[in-house]
C-alpha cells in the first residue's frame, strides 16, 4: 500500500514534527488517501517498477528504489504479522541530527567536526518490530548478612562478627518489557536505546509506517521469551539487593524466580539508524525515534587524547604545586 | 583549538586563581620570613659538619654542609651532623648526653646561645651491646616544630645503615627530613608526589574518555516494573549467631630508640 495525496497526488508521509500526515509536495496535512495494492509486493505500487532489491526477506515497509515511494507491505502489517502496538516517531531526521551532533560534541576524544568530514552512507528512519512481554514474578531469597565491628582493649584488637540469615519473598509484575525481534539490528544497541515513553504508544495504524522503512518480526515471539525472562530475573535480583541494607557483606544462598508470561504485544518502534563513513571506516549510531537518545561508538582523534591527557596533566601538577606553597606561606 | 580553550576554560581560571593567590601568599610570607635575623654569634652557625669517624669524602661534606646551612635558615635553628667512632661512649645514653651537651656546651642557638638548635651525633664505634648508637638533639623552639614523634619518623632510615652503606645518602635524607618537618616555609608535601598525582590523574581522565562506549545504560530495575513498586510478602532478618576474634596488635619498637626530656628533645636509637 502507498499513501496518496489528494490534492496532488504525490506521496504523503508521516510528519514527526507535525505529528500528523504531511504531503512533501503540496504541504497538505491530513490529505491522505491510502492505495492498496493488487499486485505482487515486489512491485511499486506507485510506478511499477520491481522492487526486488529493496524488498528482503522480513521488510514490512520500503522505499521504491525508482520513485522514491514509500511502499508498506500489505501481506507483513496484516494478518499474522499485524502489529498490536506502534510508537509513532517524535524525532525528525532533523532533530536526530541535532541530537547526534550534541552527543558528539559530550564525546571528548571525539575528532573535532566528525559530522562535517564524515559522509552519510546510510541514513533511515525504521520501525523496528518487538515482543513486549507482561510477566508476574514470584522470588523467595535467602543470604547470609554479617556485620562486622572492631575495637582495641590494651594490646589486643578484637572484631566481632554478628551472622543474620536475610529472607525475602516478593512479588513483583513487569509491563511491555521489550525485546527487538531483528536479527538486523544488534540486541546491544537496541537494548541501550530503551527506555521508550509508553505514553505514546497507539494501537497499529499503518499511516504510521508511510514515510519510514520497517521490518516485521523475525523470530517469533517464544523464541525470544528468554531474552525477556532473562531481564526480569537481572530487575528481581536487583529489587532483591536494593532491600537489603546495613550489612558489611552479603552472601546469597538461593534464590528462586517463578516467572509467569501473562501477555505478549508485538508493537513496531521507531528508530533512525545512520552510518557515517568517516577515514575509510563505517561508524554506526542508531537514535530513539521518541526520546532522541543515541547509541553508537565514535572515532578517536589520538592528537586530541594527548593534547588533552598533557593538558590535565600540567593543570593538576600547577594547581598541586601551587597549594603546596599555599600551604607552605601558612 | 576553540573547542579546546571552550572545553578547558574553567579549569584554567581556576588554575590561574589558584596560582595568583598561592605566590602572592608565599612571596609575603618569605619577606616576612626575611626579616627574622640570626643574632646569636657566639655559634658560628657555618660548622655544621664534623665527620670525625671519617665516613663521607671531603666534596660530600661540604655538599652536605652547604645544604643543612640553608635549613638553617629555612628552621631557624643552628644544626650540627657529628660522625664518631668512640669506644668510650658506645652507649645510646652517653650518646645522648653527649648531642644534648653539645649545643649547650659550644652556646649554639639560631635566636641566641642556648636557643634553638639540632644537633645529630652518630657514634661508628660497636658498643659492649654490639650495637651503633646514635641520637638527634633538639633545642629551644624548634621543639615546636619538630616534635619527638616527628624525629621517630625521620630517623627510621639510620637503622638500616652499616659499613657498606652510603652514609652521606642517609644524612642527606636525614637533613630533608629535619628540613620538611621544621622549616618556616617547608611545603608539606614534595613535587614527586605532585607529578604522580597528576600522572595518575591524567590517565584516569584519559581512561574514562578514551574507553569508546556505545551509549549509557538508561534503564534500571524498575522502569518495567508494573505499578511502580515490588511487594514483599515476606521480609525477615534475623540474628543467629556472632563470632568474636582478638589479635594482639605488633608495635614497632625500633632498636632500642628512646624519647628525649628536659630542656632537651629528639630521639634516637641503636643498629
Amino acid at each position: 500500500m502507498i499513501f496518496k495525496c489528494k490534492n496532488c497526488g504525490g506521496n504523503i508521509v508521516y510528519d514527526p514534527d507535525k505529528g500528523t500526515m504531511c504531503c512533501p509536495h503540496c504541504e497538505g496535512l491530513d490529505t491522505e488517501e491510502k492505495i492498496v495494492s493488487s499486485e505482487s509486493m515486489v512491485t511499486c505500487v506507485s510506478c511499477g517498477a520491481p522492487m526486488d532489491s529493496v524488498v528482503l526477506e522480513h521488510t514490512s515497509a520500503t522505499r521504491c528504489p525508482n520513485c522514491g515511494t514509500y511502499v508498506i507491505l500489505d501481506e507483513r502489517v496484516q494478518g499474522t504479522y499485524e502489529p498490536d502496538l506502534i510508537l509513532p516517531f517524535r524525532v525528525s531526521r532533523n532533530k536526530a541530527v541535532d541530537a547526534l551532533r550534541s552527543e558528539f560534541g559530550r564525546r571528548v576524544f571525539t575528532p573535532t567536526g566528525f559530522l562535517n568530514y564524515a559522509s552519510v552512507s546510510k541514513i533511515e528512519g525504521t520501525y523496528v518490530p518487538f515482543f513486549m512481554y507482561d510477566y508476574d514474578t514470584r522470588t523467595d531469597y535467602y543470604g547470609v548478612g554479617t556485620k562486622v565491628r572492631s575495637w582495641t582493649t590494651g594490646d589486643y584488637e578484637y572484631t566481632e562478627t554478628s551472622y543474620y540469615d536475610i529472607r525475602r519473598d516478593m512479588d513483583a509484575g513487569f509491563d511491555k518489557v521489550p525485546v527487538d525481534a531483528s536479527d538486523y539490528m544488534d540486541d546491544q544497541y537496541m537494548d541501550l536505546l530503551e527506555p521508550y515513553a509508553y505514553e505514546g504508544l497507539e494501537n497499529f495504524q499503518d499511516k504510521y509506517m508511510s514515510g519510514f522503512l520497517g521490518e516485521k518480526y523475525n523470530r517469533s515471539e517464544e523464541e525470544l521469551a528468554p531474552r525477556a525472562k532473562k531481564k526480569i530475573e537481572q530487575a528481581v535480583e536487583a529489587l532483591i539487593n536494593d532491600s537489603i541494607s546495613g550489612y558489611t557483606t552479603v552472601r546469597k544462598q538461593s534464590m528462586n524466580i517463578a516467572a509467569d508470561k501473562i501477555g505478549v504485544k508485538y508493537a513496531l518502534l521507531p528508530v533512525w539508524e545512520y552510518i557515517f563513513r568517516y577515514q575509510n571506516e563505517d561508524y554506526k549510531f542508531h537514535v530513539n525515534g521518541q526520546t532522541g537518545k543515541v547509541v553508537g561508538k565514535t572515532p578517536v582523534a589520538k592528537g586530541k587524547v594527548v593534547l588533552y591527557g598533557t593538558t590535565v596533566f600540567g593543570l593538576v601538577t600547577l594547581v598541586g604545586a601551587m597549594i603546596r606553597l599555599l600551604l607552605a606561606a601558612f | 583549538m576553540k573547542t579546546y580553550f571552550k572545553y578547558f576554560r574553567i579549569p584554567f581560571i581556576i588554575a590561574a586563581v589558584i596560582t595568583i593567590v598561592s605566590l602572592t601568599a608565599y612571596f609575603v610570607a618569605k619577606s616576612t620570613q626575611a626579616d627574622v635575623e640570626r643574632h646569636n654569634t657566639k655559634w658560628d652557625y657555618t660548622n655544621t659538619v664534623f665527620d670525625y669517624a671519617d665516613k663521607m669524602t671531603d666534596s660530600e661534606e661540604r655538599a652536605l654542609s652547604e645544604r643543612l646551612i640553608e635549613i638553617e635558615d629555612e628552621c631557624r635553628a643552628d644544626i650540627v651532623f657529628m660522625t664518631i667512632d668512640d669506644p668510650s661512649n658506645a652507649y645510646l645514653d652517653s650518646v645522648k648526653s653527649m648531642a644534648d651537651r653539645f649545643s649547650e656546651d659550644n652556646s649554639m642557638g639560631y635566636d641566641f646561645a642556648g636557643g634553638s638548635a639540632i644537633v645529630f651525633i652518630d657514634n661508628w664505634s660497636r658498643g659492649g651491646d654490639g650495637g651503633v648508637h646514635f641520637w638527634l638533639s633538639t633545642t629551644g623552639d624548634i621543639r615546636n616544630r619538630i616534635s619527638d614523634d616527628d624525629v621517630t619518623d625521620i630517623k627510621q632510615d639510620l637503622y638500616d645503615l652499616s659499613d657498606g652503606d652510603d652514609p652521606y645518602y642517609v644524612y642527606s635524607k636525614l637533613a630533608e627530613g629535619i628540613y620538611k618537618k621544621g622549616g618556616v616555609l617547608a611545603p608539606p608535601y614534595s613535587m614527586g608526589i605532585v607529578l604522580i598525582v597528576a600522572l595518575v590523574i591524567a590517565i584516569i581522565y584519559i581512561f574514562l574518555n578514551w574507553r569508546s562506549k556505545l551509549g549509557d545504560v538508561t534503564v534500571n530495575e524498575m522502569t518495567y516494573l508494573d505499578e511502580g513498586q515490588a511487594k514483599f510478602t515476606h521480609k525477615s532478618d534475623t540474628f543467629t549467631h556472632k563470632t568474636v576474634t582478638k589479635r594482639k596488635i605488633e608495635r614497632s619498637s625500633g632498636s632500642g630508640g628512646v624519647g628525649g626530656g628536659g630542656s632537651h628533645g629528639g630521639g634516637g636509637g641503636s643498629r
